[in-house]
């Protein structure tokens, strides 16, 4: 009995935590519409255990850490739309977003560019751990806007060479063969 | 004279209790094809039965896997989105660290 209490008690301590390193995505309703390719990812925990059981970790120590990875993830949200011309979307829409950053959330890495792609990375440091416990990107260019929320402990290093790697084909020099969802 | 009476006595003709002759040929007789039939049509449901399960648990087990796979693919594809733009940043900020040093 005491053990279902507590276990009850770390759930609802646990539970606002999880939601406070989830973001709420509300863009405009049309944007999916008016983008040339797009990709709504939406998966929470019992999806990710599911798709975690359908990745073959013998092979190797990278596969296996992409599955780890997944498996300690609570929750992946990614929303990508591309499109054909410029000025599709309004750049202030990213504040809504940059708003329900509480004080735990901090910037890591700013990459301003007038032409191009501008990116922003936050990280969850709760406790005042060095572990990142939430990921959330911000990636704004001319005919491109990409939102990234990982919600769990995310190794940057690990997430930035996946590319090429488990099945995961490279993005770089732009992903014209993103996957619609 | 005793004997003889006494040999009259055994050989006797005595007729079998009433009905022996239908209880033994009733015993020597195959099942009714009546019953035949129902042993037949429990067989054939039992089978299908098997059958309906079966197919249920593939049904169940086909519909999971498509699922998981879906997941999995999602994941993957998310975890390349953020993995590209993470890849992005760093290299900006190595290739701005270069510059100064260099």
């Amino acid at each position: 009995m005491k053990r279902i209490a507590l276990t009850i008690a770390m759930a609802l301590l646990l539970t606002p935590a999880a939601f406070a390193q989830r973001l709420r995505i509300d863009l405009p309703a049309d944007l999916a519409a008016r983008a040339a390719e797009s990709v709504d990812v939406t998966l929470d925990g019992p999806m990710l255990k599911l798709a975690s059981k359908f990745m073959n970790d013998d092979s190797d120590a990278d596969a296996r850490a992409v599955r780890e990875m997944v498996s300690g993830l609570q929750g992946i949200y990614v929303r990508s739309y591309e499109f054909d011309k410029e000025g599709e979307y309004d750049r202030s829409i990213l504040n809504g977003l940059r708003s329900q950053l509480g004080p735990s959330w901090k910037k890591i890495v700013t990459v301003q560019s007038r032409n191009k792609e501008n990116v922003e990375i936050y990280v969850d440091t709760r406790e005042g751990s060095n572990k990142v416990a939430g990921l959330v990107i911000l990636s704004a260019e001319p005919k491109e806007l990409t939102i990234v929320n990982l919600v769990g402990p995310v190794d940057l290093d690990r997430l930035s060479s996946l590319e090429g790697q488990f099945g995961i084909p490279r993005m770089s020099g732009r992903g014209k063969g993103k996957n619609h969802d | 004279m005793h004997l003889e009476r006494n040999l009259e006595r055994a050989l006797h003709r005595a007729d079998p209790a009433p009905g022996l002759a239908d209880r033994v040929l009733k015993r020597l007789e195959p099942a009714p094809p009546r019953q035949v039939r129902a042993r037949r049509w429990q067989a054939v449901a039992a089978a299908l039965v098997l059958v309906v399960l079966g197919g249920g648990w593939v049904a169940r087990h086909e519909m999971e896997r498509r699922a998981g796979e879906r997941a999995r693919d999602q994941a993957l594809l998310a975890l390349r989105i953020a993995g590209a733009k993470v890849r992005f940043a760093q290299e900006q900020v190595r290739g701005i660290g270069s510059h100064t040093n260099g």
